[in-house]
């Protein structure tokens, strides 16, 4: 299982050039080659989990909705058109299944108090600390400043995709994207200076 | 032609935060930091630094892998084991006009069997309310319900929430007494309704054209200024907004570059465009209902109504609606322009702009000695039943949600 571990953090990249790297491992995965999915799955489950984990109120819910996920990526793989973009498919994907257990399951966006259980086990007392304050900021950030389409679009950035792969996970046009996002580091920027003023 | 044109600082932030997830080389990740504004990088790195996400537990990864390897081997999946938490799949409509979720294999019979109960007694109940409302003669009642264009979107892109006409509008609003967060004083009264896209509010502005600002904080964003007048509402659609002046002119303003992309004469400013699937419709004062290239503005076909349009388009289920100052209500194939039906309501003077819900175009019509509100049916254009009022009880365009109009 050291493959897990040593998998690169949310929004890094393992290649110097992904999109080459995931074009080939679709192109043979739709061919029937099981290892080039599974290269697939451990290059995207921290993500997808990390995505799923960010909206859903419970640590089954969210392994739930990661399967699903992957299995669904599994039987339509043949559906990817742009498989440089793998990224944005399968978020795309995750998206709308995060959605469906969000409405069925009334599962409603937690504070990170609430999320506790989803925090990692392994990091020491003292980096545990670090990243438990920052990591209440960041939700206070998220929730006062960000609209629901900030929100979303900032945690697909902090996944690691790139802005034409969140235009395919957000069925949006790249033009829209950017723009969004321009706006949306706007408001993250005055919301950081206010929440700095009020810790200072 | 390139409908799209992105400000440098969009560029430069987008092009930089794509580097930061790619082993770029230092010069030119660098370079490209460079090109972004200072507290912007500063705000992208607060945002990263320390930001630890949850990671999934090693033994659900490992039982993943397997699951998945087994289901590549075998297509047929029959060694697939269900989530334990059923991910129940979107809800379809019918047209009783109820929600009918399509429950998945976790879940009782019993309680799919509840479930369904509990929806036909809702529809029951909301017939019995709509029967007990209206007045006519007509026999013909509908319940009216939701439509895909009502469901709420995280946007209001144009005139009444959609191109349906609905005027169902994304929520929650305010709970309680209301707060002021701010104020604009904007240089000339308005009456439309603003657009609502991706947090800027698209506002008319009289003589000083078309208003662009922060839903958050007030601020002024930019503006359009026009030849004559705008009063009207905007529509914002992929980065565009299409909005009417006084002088005719139909405006496609990029909301980036904030540049003009194309014009189109002529059409009457009160017919607040409707935008669907990349076309523009707008009428002018004379009758003629267009459909516009959303990018070039080229005509992609016109009709002649007959008379002078009346109210705003709509644009529902594969059709174009159009009402006209003779009672007409006409509706078109919403992509080559066809006729499909005509709709002839008695009385004078033309009509609101109507609203499309769950297969009825709900009209209403002001006239001197009376108003009169339509049911008309979207599949043949034959009224289902109407209602009348007194000239004094003005009628203008409705809401249609699940309960009622």
């Amino acid at each position: 299982m050291s493959w897990l571990r040593n998998s690169t953090p949310a929004f890094a990249v393992t290649s110097t050039d992904p999109d080459e790297g995931d074009a080939s491992l679709v192109t043979q995965a739709t061919r029937g080659d099981a290892q080039a999915f599974a290269l697939l799955y451990r290059r995207y489950l921290n993500q997808v989990y990390a995505f799923a984990a960010s909206r859903l109120d419970s640590r089954e819910t969210a392994e739930d909705v990661t399967q699903t996920i992957f299995l669904k990526a599994l039987g339509s793989l043949h559906t990817c058109r742009q498989p440089e973009l793998f990224a944005g498919w399968l978020f795309a994907i995750a998206r709308n299944v995060v959605i469906d257990a969000q409405r069925t399951n009334r599962v409603v966006i937690t504070t990170i108090d609430d999320r506790s259980e989803l925090a990692d086990t392994a990091r020491s007392p003292e980096s545990e600390a670090i990243a438990s304050e920052w990591s209440r900021e960041l939700e206070r950030l998220r929730r006062d400043c960000l609209s629901a389409g900030d929100r979303e679009l900032l945690d697909l950035r902090m996944q690691g995709l790139s802005d034409k792969e969140i235009a395919i996970a957000l069925q949006r046009s790249h033009g829209a994207v950017r723009t969004a996002q321009y706006r949306m580091v706007k408001r993250l920027r005055g919301c950081l200076d206010r929440i700095r003023g009020g810790m200072s | 032609m390139k409908r799209f044109w992105l400000s440098p600082a969009a560029d430069s932030l987008s092009d930089y935060w794509n580097a930061l997830n790619r082993n770029v080389p230092a010069a030119e990740h660098s370079r490209l930091e460079k090109e972004v504004e200072r507290a912007h990088v500063e705000a992208i790195r607060e945002v990263r630094q320390g930001y630890q996400p949850p990671l999934p537990d090693p033994a659900f990864a490992d039982r993943l892998e397997r699951i998945l390897m087994s289901a590549a081997a075998h297509p047929a999946a029959e060694a697939i084991p269900l989530p334990r938490v059923p991910i129940l799949g979107t809800p379809r409509r019918n047209r009783i006009g109820s929600f009918v979720p399509q429950v998945g294999r976790g879940f009782a019979p019993a309680l799919r069997l509840l479930l369904v109960l509990l929806i036909i007694i809702a529809s029951l109940a909301g017939i019995w309310y709509v029967a007990g409302e209206r007045g006519g003669d007509d026999s013909k009642v509908v319940v009216p319900a939701v439509t895909p264009e009502m469901e709420a979107s995280p946007d209001i892109a144009m005139y009444r929430g959609n191109a349906a006409r609905t005027g169902v509008v994304p929520g929650p609003g305010p709970t309680g007494a209301p707060v002021e967060l701010w104020t604009v004083n904007l240089p000339t009264s308005f009456f439309w309704s603003p657009a609502v896209v991706d947090g800027v509010l698209y506002v008319e502005g009289g003589a000083s054209g078309l208003f662009a600002i922060d839903a958050v904080t007030g601020d002024t964003l930019w503006t359009f200024a026009t030849s004559s007048p705008v009063a009207a509402a905007p529509a914002v659609v992929d980065g565009v907004a299409y909005f009417g002046s006084d002088d005719g002119t139909l405006y496609a303003v990029d909301v980036v570059t904030h540049e003009a992309l194309w014009t189109f004469p002529g059409i009457r400013q009160e017919s607040s465009p409707a935008v669907v699937d990349s076309i523009v419709y707008a009428s002018t004062p004379e009758g003629i209902f267009y459909a516009l290239d959303a990018g070039t503005g080229a005509v992609v076909w016109e009709a002649d109504l007959g008379s002078a349009s009346s109210g705003a388009p709509a644009v529902a289920d594969g059709l174009a609606f159009m009402g006209s100052a003779d009672r007409k209500f006409q509706a078109f194939d919403a992509k080559t322009g066809e006729p499909v039906w005509t709709f002839q309501g008695d009385g004078e003077g033309g009509y609101a702009t109507p609203t499309i819900a769950n297969g009825v175009a709900y009209l209403a019509a002001s006239g001197s000695e009376m108003n009169r509100f339509f049911a008309v049916d979207l599949s043949n254009g034959e009224l289902m039943w109407h209602t009348e009022q007194g000239p004094d009880q003005g009628l203008i365009s409705t809401t249609a949600t699940p309960e009622r109009l």
